[in-house]
């Protein structure tokens, strides 16, 4: 029985996009417990190496992931960016550094996330509960980054032509939100080689019910007129790497942390972290982050005179 | 614990798994390719560090892919 069942029911239109009680379970968990394990930055996806960062660097290798990211949407000429599922709000704060963006904004679902960003008083730095599905900027961004929330939107039983439509959504909602010259950076866990239905029950029930991965195709379909890809990373070992440094730190940190969450929880989470880091290492799932330039919309057809084409 | 300590354990250990008899289990072959999943997999490693006495990596799996591969460089001095 999933853990979700004892939680209320949410209606269909709150739960489009991602599930707020799913997310709920898993992020607000506590977050002293995710500070014992992640780095100073609270930042919870993947990190990446360069040949420059050390193999136990984490807090550096999660730096360069923020800046890869900002980078791809060219923060140096932003003025107003958007962060879907923004976390702890690291990458919000990195953007911040740059003194021509006028306003930072991160989207989240997690109760404990929103409460501790807003509550830090952030300057140009704008928290949101609330999903992709029902957001409405006041003003167009010129920069989007989504990371590690892709993750959340499809339901698992969907179908992979729900899933497309759903992804499609989603990236036509992102390019309407842009400018012209707006820049997207994304980045996701997508299956590699394991099945839809080979999935673990232990992760897709204790640790991130009411999730589904993308399958790297059905985002392809997704994205198609709608924005060009400009860039593929698939840094699969740069997970493995990651979950393997999370789990020894939560290993360092476990008399802490039994004491934050409880025993069943920490052993849920070792087995989780070893679990995950496996299936990277063996690519029986991939971690993608795609650059992504919007794709001019489509006029509308145009009534041409009926005396044109045809040679006079 | 010695190589050839180490090749029959994980070589009962696989064969617990698949259910056959551990000398149909053969050491040259990638681990990949008995299909482990991401828990008996993780279950391995586990085993192995209790048995050994230090923390290991899921990545070993990965660097050295076969059941030879694997003991060489757990019974070789430091290899974590």
């Amino acid at each position: 029985m999933s853990d979700l069942e004892t939680l209320a029911p949410e209606s269909a239109t709150t739960t489009r996009g991602g599930v707020p009680a799913a997310i709920r379970h898993h992020y607000d968990a506590s977050n002293a417990f995710y500070r014992l394990w992640l780095d100073d930055s609270m930042t919870y996806s993947c990190a990446l190496w360069d040949g420059a960062t050390a193999r136990e660097d984490l807090a550096r290798a999660q730096g360069n992931k923020l800046d890869y990211h900002l980078q791809n949407v060219a923060i140096d000429r932003a003025q107003r960016l958007l962060d879907i599922g923004c976390g702890w709000g690291s990458l919000l704060k990195r953007a911040l550094a740059h003194p021509k963006l006028e306003s930072a904004t991160g989207l989240t679902l997690s109760d404990a996330q929103h409460s501790l960003l807003a509550n830090e008083r952030v300057e140009r730095l704008h928290v949101r509960k609330e999903s992709w599905i029902t957001h409405q900027p006041s003003a167009p961004y010129d920069a989007i980054v989504s990371v590690g929330a892709f993750e959340h939107f499809a339901r698992p039983g969907q179908s992979s032509a729900e899933k497309v439509e759903l992804y499609r959504e989603f990236f036509e909602r992102c390019r309407s939100w842009l400018t012209r010259t707006g820049r997207m950076s994304l980045q996701t866990i997508a299956y590699g080689t394991l099945q839809p239905h080979e999935a673990s029950e232990f992760i897709n029930t204790h640790i991130f019910p009411d999730a589904e991965l993308p399958i790297p195709h059905e985002m392809h379909l997704a994205l198609r007129d709608v924005f060009e890809l400009v860039a593929l990373r698939n840094d699969r070992e740069h997970y493995g790497r990651t979950c393997e440094l999370w789990f020894q730190n939560l290993r360092k940190q476990r008399q802490q942390a039994v004491a934050l969450v409880g025993e069943t929880k920490v052993a849920q989470y070792e087995q989780y972290l070893r679990m995950s880091s496996f299936g990277f290492y063996s690519g029986k799932i991939c971690l993608l982050r795609l650059a992504l330039a919007p794709l001019p919309r489509r006029a509308a057809t145009v009534a041409v005179p009926s005396d044109w084409g045809s040679p006079s | 614990m010695s190589k050839e300590n180490i090749v029959s354990y994980i070589q009962h250990y696989v064969a617990q798994l698949l259910a056959l008899e551990a000398r149909e289990v053969q050491t040259d072959v990638e681990f990949a390719s008995y299909g482990l999943t991401s828990s008996t997999a993780i279950a391995l490693i586990g085993d192995l560090e209790q048995q050994l006495g230090r923390e290991l990596s899921p990545a070993l799996l990965f660097e050295h892919p076969t059941i030879e591969a694997m003991a060489e460089h757990l019974a070789s001095a430091g290899g974590a």
